[in-house]
């Protein structure tokens, strides 16, 4: 029996299986995208009570990291140093801000970050920092806090105001004003009689009358004030149109006197011209009237001379 | 068009009830006006404008009156005037003054000529009278003359003058012819007064 044994291929195959091996188990525990992550540091002017190691970072309600660090700030004890690590894929831009949120009844508190303006560059580290730094705004809470620490000072100045307003000067002056009032009110009881009374109701009755006569006449004012309206239109058409007459006439009276004056225009010779063909168009009228008139006046004396000639014809000396 | 042919008819038909009329004469006046007057006078140079004349309405119709009573004024149905006695006594005037050579110019109203003087006639009477039995007859002229000077409109003179003249005939010829005399007279006489008043 040859019992040869190669060793060296043996060691060989050994070799590769234990590469294969290492191989192997780094590609099953390479990280993978999904596990990359970032680290951030958030400065709390307030307290983070209820907030733990582990406790969830949320980007818009998805858990995208946890709370790995908590610490009184070392460079500002009023603050809160909370080291985060998200993941790499969350949106982190300079104008990222965090804010504790209380998680639901049970007290715990998770952050919650909300991204900023979207063109808004990716939050880097500043110089001398180890990481980068995510803004915070104040809480829920913290909000409240304020608001009603405001109110409270509000408050104390509204009871400081109003204790210096009610000093003893004022409370004298307002007690004098009420006694005013009483003696006013009760003079106003005098005043106000039935009769009174009755006549303010006359005078209010009156006054309904007197409104609902000015809302009937409003609609009759607007009429007039329309026809008063076109009224003045017409007649700034008429002054236009005198204006433009009177502007015509001026031009024309102008025009005359530069003929007159120049020559051209001389009424007496046009006039030598006219008058006596005038003069002689007038005698004619006036010979044609007068025969008219004569004929008209033998004509009523006997109508039926139109056709017939029938007239009592008196016969003049010397006529057959 | 029926309508009118209908009125055609009737008026065809009415016209034979017409009469014929009797011929009228028709007369006009032309005097014969000759006058010594001194011709070198101061109106040598002027001319003369003779207005219309003034008259009645009776005087301004071509009809022929006559006068049969004191009040009644009638018509000669068979003689008329060629003019009326108005326009034919201004023409009448105008040629009496023109041939008496007074004056540059002597012409009508109707004249462009710039006259210095003005001469307006008024007739008050132009006329044939008959008695009231007929056996008598005069024509009676009655003018009335005002000069006046064109410029000034102021009067220059003013005169009335009258002719009476009997009737050749006792019938509208013999009145026209007596007219006619009258009326030479009386123009005789006013330019006679008209160079008087150029002295």
């Amino acid at each position: 029996m040859n019992n040869r044994v190669n060793y060296t291929f043996v060691g060989s195959f050994v070799l590769a299986g234990i590469i294969l091996i290492l191989s192997l188990s780094y590609w099953m525990l390479r990280p993978s995208d999904d596990t990359k992550t970032s680290q951030y540091n958030i400065y709390f002017d307030e307290s983070v009570l209820g907030l733990n190691i582990d406790a969830p970072v949320k980007y818009r309600g998805i858990k995208v990291g946890k709370v790995t660090d908590l610490k009184i700030s070392p460079n500002n004890s009023e603050q809160v140093e909370v080291h985060i690590t998200v993941l790499t894929s969350t949106p982190v831009k300079k104008s990222t801000v965090a804010r504790l949120t209380a998680q639901g009844i049970t007290g715990l508190t998770y952050i919650n970050l909300t991204l900023g303006k979207e063109n808004s560059p990716v939050l880097t580290k500043k110089e001398g920092e180890k990481y980068p730094t995510i803004k915070t705004v104040p809480s829920f809470f913290k909000n409240i806090e304020q608001s009603i620490d405001g109110l409270s000072v509000d408050l104390t100045k509204t009871l400081i105001g109003t204790q210096e307003l009610l000093n003893d000067k004022n409370q004298a002056e307002i007690a004098k004003i009420l006694q005013n009032s009483a003696s006013l009110t009760q003079r106003l009881n005098k005043l106000l009689d039935d009769k009174t009374i009755e006549h303010l109701q006359n005078a209010s009755a009156n006054l309904d009358s007197l409104t609902y006569k000015v809302d009937n006449l409003v609609p009759n004012i607007d009429g007039f004030i329309d026809k008063s309206v076109a009224w003045e239109t017409s007649i700034a058409g008429s002054f236009r149109s005198i204006r433009k007459s009177y502007v015509g006439i001026t031009a024309s009276m102008t025009e005359i006197k530069r003929a007159v004056a120049s020559g051209e225009f001389n009424i007496k010779e046009i006039s030598s011209d006219v008058v006596p063909s005038m003069n002689k168009t007038f005698l004619d009228m006036q010979e044609l009237m007068i025969k008219l008139d004569a004929t008209l006046k033998e004509y009523k004396q006997s109508p039926s001379d139109i056709f017939f000639k029938e007239a009592t014809v008196k016969k003049a000396p010397g006529e057959k | 068009m029926l309508k009118i042919s209908l009125l055609f008819v009737v008026l065809f038909g009415l016209s034979a009830c017409t009469k014929t009329q009797p011929y009228i004469k028709q007369y006009k006046l032309d005097t014969y006006v000759h006058t010594n007057v001194d011709k070198q006078t101061m109106c040598k140079e002027k001319t003369l404008k003779v207005a219309h004349a003034f008259s009645s309405n009776s005087l301004m119709l071509d009809k022929m009156n006559y006068m049969s009573d004191t009040y009644q004024m009638d018509t000669f149905t068979q003689s008329q005037w060629i003019e009326t006695p108005n326009k034919a006594i201004t023409m009448q005037t105008i040629k009496a003054v023109e041939y008496a050579q007074m004056y540059k110019n002597v012409v009508g109203s109707e004249s462009r000529l710039h006259s210095d003087y003005i001469l307006e006639n008024s007739i008050e009477d132009f006329v044939q009278y008959f008695s009231k039995d007929e056996t008598e007859s005069y024509v009676k002229v009655v003018i009335v003359a005002t000069l006046i000077d064109a410029k000034t409109k102021t009067t220059l003179g003013h005169k009335r003058f009258e002719k009476i003249k009997k009737s050749s005939s006792l019938d509208a010829y013999g009145g026209v012819v007596a007219l006619n005399q009258a009326l030479t007279v009386v123009l005789e006489d006013e330019v006679k007064w008209l160079g008087e008043t150029c002295r």
